[in-house]
């Protein structure tokens, strides 16, 4: 076995060596020689790095787990404890895990962002508890805006992407509840939030590149929900908005490549409302955008120097369309619609055209487990073996709970080949089918809550046992240098 | 954000959701504490929520209004738009309730557009358009929370027809206290 060295002393007896050689007190080519008798730290630092991201990984799904477990015990109305204590066992959670994670800051720092996740779930339960103590109820999205502001001083605090990631994500998503898809005179809110919103992102969040692109969807969305979908002159709007909005990126945003997708994106909806959704609601056959398709997708080859933006939304364009033809023969077998989009996922993955291979991977990859995930439930396929039956409660054998299940398993074995080239995506395909399942099982047996905090603290603790197995390794290596 | 020390900004993590929650249940708390008892009778059914657990979701007989008791000014606006020459956006109305010394219940005496000055009311959502010679007004009360699996008792209870919610009131502002 190679003898191993930390990084700094490999390098040091590597300049050493090399130094010798260049005196002549060695032969030519012996110090390389010399040097292969050691482990390059380099295949080290590699798989130690490979186990932090496990270690993350783990404690980030405990944290998530012993959080839901926290969420479904407010869920699940603890009946004999009053109102009072349970308001403060919520918020002493919240103040207790905190304070622990400030103070394991340093020594460990992975059970210490556990912690916070944990903290910061408990501060969402106690928010629903709320919410269930006053029988309130309703406004969801109040809860979400309530839940991402109180975190994101945390986010801010620890410098963490993923807290900054859901606290803004839960105040956009009370943003689209409450404005974009409110009704009356809420609406024109968005006109003064649009605004604000692009202001937080150049200022607090340093004109961050996602949120530019986020709010820039918000004000395309308000343009189209307020002048797309209106049925009076209104509707006509576009062929005057849309041109200005092109001319902005070209002149102010500096051709941003997003922009240009959502610019585009909205003169395809403007043709879609007209030659698609017209006819169709008027029983005709959308020919007209049927024969429209060839031709975009050879503009976009052709004549727009094989832009990628442009195959982007002819790609989704088409993906609709597909959807639209569903809809217009009335073909409702579920199963089967799903095991279409499927294999055309599948296909994707590892079937490319040269010129967009990023793009159509990227959509195969990541479209893929979803669908997979809809195919994993029985209920999917009972439409197949059953076409009169109503609902999947009345199919009268098990013939579509095996399928769903040899398709799992059929899957899982495909994810597991994909863990085996070191994939990273394989690795979360296995987990949240395992989790997925195993939900599933434990939720007909045990109480939800205790079933979620089980796995949490199952999760946690191999989290621990990989962090120290991890440190009693580099340990050992000191010792080795000595 | 730069100019605060590393405590300080824990700190502020810390105190904003805790403020936030205390917050939160001020408005319910006063209204529990200073706000008038109304009774409501009820037509409930058992469906169930992720995040909040069992609840009985609650109509109120109170939320279908006979179009002869809303106001006349706000009558003329539902005329209008339901003749479909004005805006179709729900209105703010103010549902005002007086208690039935027969049968102890609070029914709905008027419906107007404007805070009335004195009286028992409830803030609600109206339909902008009459029905069936019917105002839909929707109170901000819907769900009412049970411990797991006791939601069928109250579902066969209401199926007699007898089910009475009791509720505070202040300022226009209801909190659901009861279910019976």
């Amino acid at each position: 076995m190679k003898r191993r060295l930390s990084q700094s002393g490999y390098e040091f007896l590597k300049t050493e060596l090399s130094h010798l050689e260049s005196t002549g007190n060695l032969k030519e080519g012996q110090s390389k020689e010399l040097m292969g008798l050691y482990d390059s730290p380099r295949s080290q630092i590699k798989s130690s790095r490979i186990k932090m991201n496990s270690v993350q990984i783990l404690t980030l799904i405990g944290g998530i787990l012993i959080g839901l477990g926290i969420l479904s015990f407010v869920a699940s109305n603890w009946s004999e404890l009053t109102k009072l204590t349970k308001f403060s066992i919520l918020l002493a959670t919240l103040v207790v895990f905190y304070l622990m994670a400030f103070s394991l800051e340093k020594k460990n720092p992975y059970l210490s962002k556990a912690f916070y996740y944990i903290g910061a779930f408990a501060y969402g339960a106690e928010i629903f508890y709320i919410g269930q103590m006053f029988h309130l109820g309703g406004n969801i999205e109040d809860a979400f805006l309530m839940w991402g502001i109180g975190i994101f001083p945390l986010a801010m605090y620890l410098k963490d992407n993923l807290l900054k990631g859901v606290s803004i994500l839960f105040v956009y998503t009370f943003i689209e509840f409450k404005f974009l898809l409110a009704e009356g005179a809420l609406v024109y809110g968005a006109i003064l939030i649009i605004p604000i919103l692009f202001a937080f992102g150049y200022y607090i969040m340093k004109n961050n590149h996602y949120i530019l692109v986020v709010n820039f969807i918000l004000l395309y969305q308000f343009i189209e929900m307020n002048v797309m979908f209106t049925e009076n002159w209104i509707g006509y709007l576009p062929i005057v908005v849309i041109p200005v909005l092109f001319a902005l990126n070209h002149f102010v945003m500096n051709n941003t490549k997003e922009l240009m997708i959502l610019n585009f994106f909205l003169l395809y909806q403007f043709i879609e409302m007209k030659f698609v959704l017209k006819p169709l609601e008027q029983e005709q056959f959308p020919y007209v955008a049927l024969l429209l398709l060839p031709l975009l997708f050879y503009i976009g080859h052709k004549l727009m120097n094989k832009s990628k933006p442009l195959f982007i939304i002819n790609f989704f364009f088409a993906l609709q369309l597909t959807a639209y033809l569903f809809y217009y023969f009335k073909f409702e077998n579920l199963t089967i619609i799903a095991l279409f989009y499927f294999t055309l996922w599948m296909v994707l993955t590892y079937f490319q055209h040269p010129d967009y291979r990023k793009f159509m991977k990227f959509v195969g990859t990541f479209m893929h487990f979803p669908t997979a995930l809809i195919l994993s439930f029985p209920i999917t396929w009972y439409m197949l073996f059953y076409e009169d039956v109503q609902f999947y409660e009345n199919a009268p054998d098990s013939n579509a709970l095996i399928a769903s299940i040899v398709f799992s398993i059929l899957y899982l074995i495909y994810a597991l080949s994909l863990v085996k080239s070191e994939n990273l995506y394989g690795i979360a395909i296995v987990s949240i089918f395992v989790l997925r399942f195993y939900v599933d099982l434990s939720l007909a047996f045990m109480d939800k809550s205790i079933a979620f905090i089980i796995g949490g603290i199952l999760l946690l603790s191999l989290g621990y046992w990989f962090e120290k197995t991890r440190r009693r390794e580099m340990g050992k290596n000191e010792e080795l240098i000595k | 954000m730069k100019s605060l020390s590393n405590n300080k900004l824990f700190i502020i993590s810390l105190t904003l959701p805790i403020i936030l929650l205390l917050s939160m249940t001020v408005k319910p708390l006063i209204t529990i504490y200073f706000g008038e008892t109304v009774k409501l009778q009820t037509v409930p059914f058992d469906p169930r929520d992720l995040f909040y657990g069992d609840y009985v979701d609650l109509d109120f007989e109170a939320e279908n209004i006979p179009i002869n008791i809303v106001e006349n000014s706000l009558r003329k606006t539902l005329d209008n738009n339901t003749s479909g020459s004005y805006s179709r956006d729900d209105l703010k109305v103010y549902v005002v309730l007086e208690q039935n010394n027969i049968t102890g219940v609070h029914d709905v005496i008027s419906v107007s557009a404007k805070k009335p000055k004195s009286g028992t009311y409830i803030k609600g959502i109206s339909s902008p358009y009459i029905h069936e010679n019917k105002l839909t007004v929707s109170i901000p009360i819907e769900k009412y929370y049970l411990a797991e699996n006791t939601g069928t008792q109250l579902e066969e209870a209401s199926s007699k027809g007898q089910l009475i919610a009791t509720i505070k009131v202040y300022n226009g502002y209801s909190i659901l206290r009861s279910v019976e």
